[in-house]
């Protein structure tokens, strides 16, 4: 018979201990496990066609005239229609993604491993602000960055995370996260620290590798005005930490947190790779001027795992900037805060909260205790428009809805009380 | 001597890693202390400083606690270091939030570790699971709430047993710990006397008619109204007062409530009976029985205070009964000069205990009392907003408090039926509680007084309006402001509820 | 005798307070350690907090 706590102990002590570091890039079709021919991967739990909603669609299309397996909008919405492309989440793949998350097979991404067990964890380049595939755009401007990224981003970027790997391992994305969260970045929503961090510890062996070093000030400029840059490595190392605590027998830690745009599933450590799903939340957020709450889409992307690992939402009184911007008081989001604590299993030895006297971040969502105390998790997180290439139309707190747990926590009851 | 230890996989920041270096180094007989994760550097600056590090297998991921210094504290330090990085002490302040309200109760626990009582006054169908909760955490309870169902109350009491805990409750609206008011209750000196009350507005009473007489009461423990009945079988009267038999701060124990199932006060009897302190027992409207040897029994409420005072000052039982007396012949004089008057009774209480002694008093000198709280069935009121004859009613029961507040908090209501009761021509006494102390309304009598006298531009001179303040001048309201207010709209204010009712019914007796 | 009722009785009430505030506000008032439980009635069936009360037993 189980030991629950002792169960936890193992899976939060894999947790804590993960050690993310980026060592490689890749084209997805080569480095991502099992990414078929004609697979998309996409965030959140497993979805289809049908059931997508506009911004997943828009994605979805967008990656299509990528690839070029399709060469209008229209096109690209027969063949997914028809079933001649695949839906996968990321989370099958050790990969995730923000907002719709679409990952093609030739898409550039980050190969993050956790040097503590090994495992990888794979992510995209964050394509920056404004009309993008992440939020269902897919005009033509869309796919030509897109592919200014793949032949111009990619190409230095690879060169310069090679150098950083054979001249010291590659970057440590732990330590920059750690450091960023004391410079106002929750990680979520807030990736400004991060992104200038990371720029600093890549410059030099981008300039010192990089095939085309007049490619360079384009790439820094890019970085420049893409807060955000730093977000996609964040989440690869958040899934890279995550993962590794799966799978173990016995324990209610929640490993996976995801939306897809329709619905929202977790999974639990000890309940294998089964999704516990529900309907995703309506985002009751600060609206960007012109858009309405009508716009609004449902909640989506794998950007939850940033609170699965323990800050994001969870770290909101480290980002008093944030605060602001999505309607709160620092009040507010220190009761957040405090909030998390009650579910979670411990606190966080190296993500640290400043302003609540270096308090360890809430980390090791519990599912028994979600559902014992009847808080769920809070997220701070982009909303976009329901209509697919709209962007987005604000940012705030959303808070996760309750069934996907509850069914959790009956089936982590049915398996474990019958020992 | 040096000592080293790996903690393999373990992370924490140079910062806190050199805090609880520094609190290592402070220890007595320690030379120095370095914690430092294995990193290559790292253990080159540990070899500078002395440290031995051949015996040790070590990776940068691991953690490295070295300690130098005299041999017998060694062991101390490294298990020391391990416990600040657990718990570093200087985090105890902050990090926490004054004004944050924890949804669960290990969220409380966390806040305030030291807790040892829940105070839950939720509604009473979620209650009882919530005082089971709480016992199940190792903590006392002070059950506020009522419509906790029997079952769930004997299913509370026996898990309190096995764990030696104290539930007070259900119902139980007043507690006195260590002099402090919990719930509904008053300001008081700490004293050598300790009381177990299944009463509310008796403990009340006594506690404030103890202090009258300048006794102190240390603890009033309440077990709720039903905790005597048959089949509860009065687990919380036998746990408390055993506890406060034990207790060397305890001088002299005081019991109270309306008279328990047979069994129950056979168990009582017999504690008391061994132990070894003086005990008075005052069960409401009992039948008075002779004292004997160290246990006092008593029917009414002051009685059972000027005897415990009595005991507690040791002075002589019979002289304060003595006094008592003296005191029922000045309220008879009292009532000579004010009265007589002719009709009915009309008592309006907020305290169900006071409502009850009333009647006790009352029926011995005026007959039959009807009531919403009767002592007898059939004396039942139909209507608990029409009086009957001589009527005493209790505004704290059900009937008055679906949708609104405790008539200890607000006194609109009974204010009102001043008025009302002025209208019947019939009526000769008005007579009321009015209980003070934390948890009740801030200024009671001056809504009470603006409604006698309200009834009297109604009724002219025709009713005498008698009260009883339970309070004392230490309770926020203070009782001698209470006084002056109602005395000043004519009101005559009684010593004690039981004087009160006896003026009461002497004003009509003639 | 246990070790809180003993705390209790020799070194007064600290409290958690579920359910009405003024309770708390008192307490506060006459410096008694007390913590307000912001409490809400639980919003599961009983049946499955029933099962996750007996995981946690054992």
């Amino acid at each position: 018979m189980v030991d629950i706590d002792k169960a936890n102990q193992e899976a939060t002590s894999r947790l804590l201990s993960a050690q993310p570091i980026l060592v490689g890039m890749g084209l997805a079709k080569d480095v991502i496990p099992d990414m078929g021919e004609r697979v998309l991967l996409h965030a959140g739990p497993p979805i289809d066609w049908a059931n997508m909603s506009g911004p997943m669609r828009g994605a979805v299309m967008a990656a299509c005239l990528y690839e070029g397996w399709a060469e209008t909008p229209e096109e690209a919405q027969k063949i997914a229609e028809k079933g001649e492309v695949t839906f996968d989440p990321c989370h099958h793949h050790n990969a995730v993604g923000p907002m719709a998350g679409v990952t093609s097979p030739n898409m550039p991404v980050f190969i993050v491993e956790n040097e503590d067990r090994g495992n990888k964890a794979f992510c995209s380049m964050n394509e920056g602000l404004g009309k993008v595939m992440r939020m269902g755009a897919f005009s033509p401007e869309v796919i030509e960055h897109l592919k200014w990224m793949r032949d111009v981003l990619y190409p230095n970027l690879h060169a310069g995370v090679k150098e950083a790997f054979n001249a010291q391992g590659g970057i440590d994305l732990k330590n920059i996260m750690a450091q960023a969260l004391h410079m106002g970045d929750e990680m979520h929503n807030r990736n400004k620290a991060g992104t200038s961090l990371f720029f600093r510890a890549i410059t030099p062996f981008l300039i010192e590798a990089a095939p085309n070093i007049s490619d360079l000030p384009d790439i820094f400029r890019f970085i420049d005005k893409n807060d955000h840059f730093f977000l996609n490595l964040a989440m690869a190392a958040a899934k890279a930490s995550t993962e590794a605590a799966h799978g173990v027998e016995g324990s209610s830690l929640v490993t996976t947190m995801a939306r897809n745009g329709t619905e929202m599933g977790i999974r639990i450590s000890g309940l294998g790779d089964q999704w516990f799903t529900c309907e995703a939340a309506l985002p009751d957020v600060l609206l960007f001027p012109g858009f309405t709450k009508d716009d609004v889409n449902r909640d989506i992307g794998d950007s939850a795992i940033m609170e699965t690992l323990g800050i994001g939402g969870f770290a909101l009184a480290a980002a008093p900037a944030i605060v602001q911007f999505i309607g709160g008081t620092p009040d507010d989001a220190a009761k957040y805060t405090f909030e998390m604590y009650e579910i979670t299993m411990v606190e966080n030895n190296t993500y640290t909260i400043p302003s609540l006297n270096f308090r360890g971040t809430p980390t090791g969502i519990d599912v028994i205790k979600v559902v014992e105390t009847g808080i769920t998790p809070v997220l701070d997180t982009g909303a976009a428009h329901k209509e697919p290439g709209k962007g987005q139309v604000g940012a705030g707190i959303v808070r996760m809805p309750a069934e996907a747990f509850n069914k959790a926590a009956a089936a982590f009851a049915d398996r474990y009380l019958e020992e | 001597m040096q000592r080293l230890e790996v903690m393999p996989r373990t992370y924490y920041d140079s910062i806190t890693l050199m805090r609880v270096a520094k609190e290592i180094t402070g220890m007595e007989g320690i030379e120095n202390a370095s914690l430092s994760m294995g990193t290559e550097a790292n253990l080159r600056i540990l070899a500078a400083a002395g440290f031995d590090l051949s015996e040790i297998n070590v990776t940068p991921n691991d953690l490295v606690i070295a300690v130098s210094g005299e041999d017998a504290v060694l062991d101390e330090a490294l298990s020391k270091a391990k416990e600040y990085l657990a718990n570093p002490p200087w985090k105890k302040e902050g990090g926490k939030s004054e004004s944050y309200k924890p949804r669960s109760l290990d969220g409380a626990i966390s806040v305030l570790p030291e807790a040892n009582i829940a105070m839950i006054s939720v509604a009473g169908r979620y209650a009882g699971d919530v005082a089971l909760d709480c016992l199940h955490r190792g903590l006392n309870v002070m059950l506020y709430s009522d419509n906790v169902p029997l079952e769930k109350e004997i299913e509370i009491k026996k898990l309190a047993r096995e764990k030696g805990l104290f539930v007070m409750g259900p119902d139980c609206g007043t507690a006195i710990v260590r002099g402090v008011a919990m719930g509904m209750a008053n300001i008081c000196p700490t004293g050598p006397v300790s009381i177990v009350a299944a009463a509310g507005t008796g403990l009340q009473e006594v506690h404030v008619q103890l202090a009258k007489r300048g006794v102190g009461t240390l603890h009033g423990i309440g077990t709720g109204g039903r905790d005597v009945r048959a089949e509860v079988g009065g687990i919380m009267v036998e746990m408390a007062t055993e506890r406060l038999l034990e207790d060397d701060e305890v001088e002299v124990l005081v019991v109270i409530g309306k008279p328990p199932a047979p069994e129950v006060e056979k168990k009582i009897l017999e504690r008391i009976s061994r132990g070894d302190k003086p005990a008075v027992l005052g069960f409401i409207g009992g039948e008075s029985r002779g004292d004997r040897d160290g246990v006092y029994i008593c029917t009414e409420l002051e009685e059972t205070a000027a005897v415990a005072a009595a005991l507690a000052k040791g002075e002589d039982v019979a002289e304060a009964r003595k006094e008592l007396d003296s005191a029922e012949e000045s309220l008879r004089e009292l009532a000579g000069k004010h009265g007589p008057r002719k009709g009915w009774l009309r008592g309006l209480y907020s305290g169900g205990t006071l409502c009850y002694e009333a009647q006790v008093i009352a029926k011995e000198l005026l007959g039959p009392i009807h009531s919403n709280t009767p002592l007898k069935k059939d004396l039942k009121l139909e209507d608990s907003l029409t009086s009957v004859e001589h009527t005493i009613v209790d505004f704290g029961e059900d009937e008055f408090t679906q949708g609104r507040l405790h008539p200890m908090i607000d006194v609109s209501l009974r204010a009102g039926r001043f008025v009302e009761e002025a209208k019947d021509p019939g009526v000769g006494v008005i007579l009321f509680d009015v209980v003070i102390g934390y948890g009740c309304n801030p200024d009671p009598a001056r809504e009470l007084a603006e409604g006698v006298l309200k009834a009297k531009a109604v009724a002219g001179d025709r009713i005498a309006f008698v009260a009883s303040i339970c309070g004392t001048e230490t309770d926020p309201q203070n009782a001698a402001r209470q006084r002056s207010i109602l005395e000043d709209a004519g009101v005559l204010v009684c010593e004690s509820n039981a004087r009160a009712a006896r003026l009461a019914s002497y004003l009509l007796k003639g | 005798m246990n070790e809180r009722l003993q705390d209790l009785l020799k070194n007064g009430p600290k409290v958690i307070n579920i359910g009405v505030e003024q309770f708390a506000l008192d307490l506060k008032e006459q410096e008694v350690p007390t913590v307000q439980m912001d409490w809400r009635p639980p919003q599961v069936e009983s049946d499955l907090l029933s099962k996750l009360k007996k995981l946690r037993k054992k």
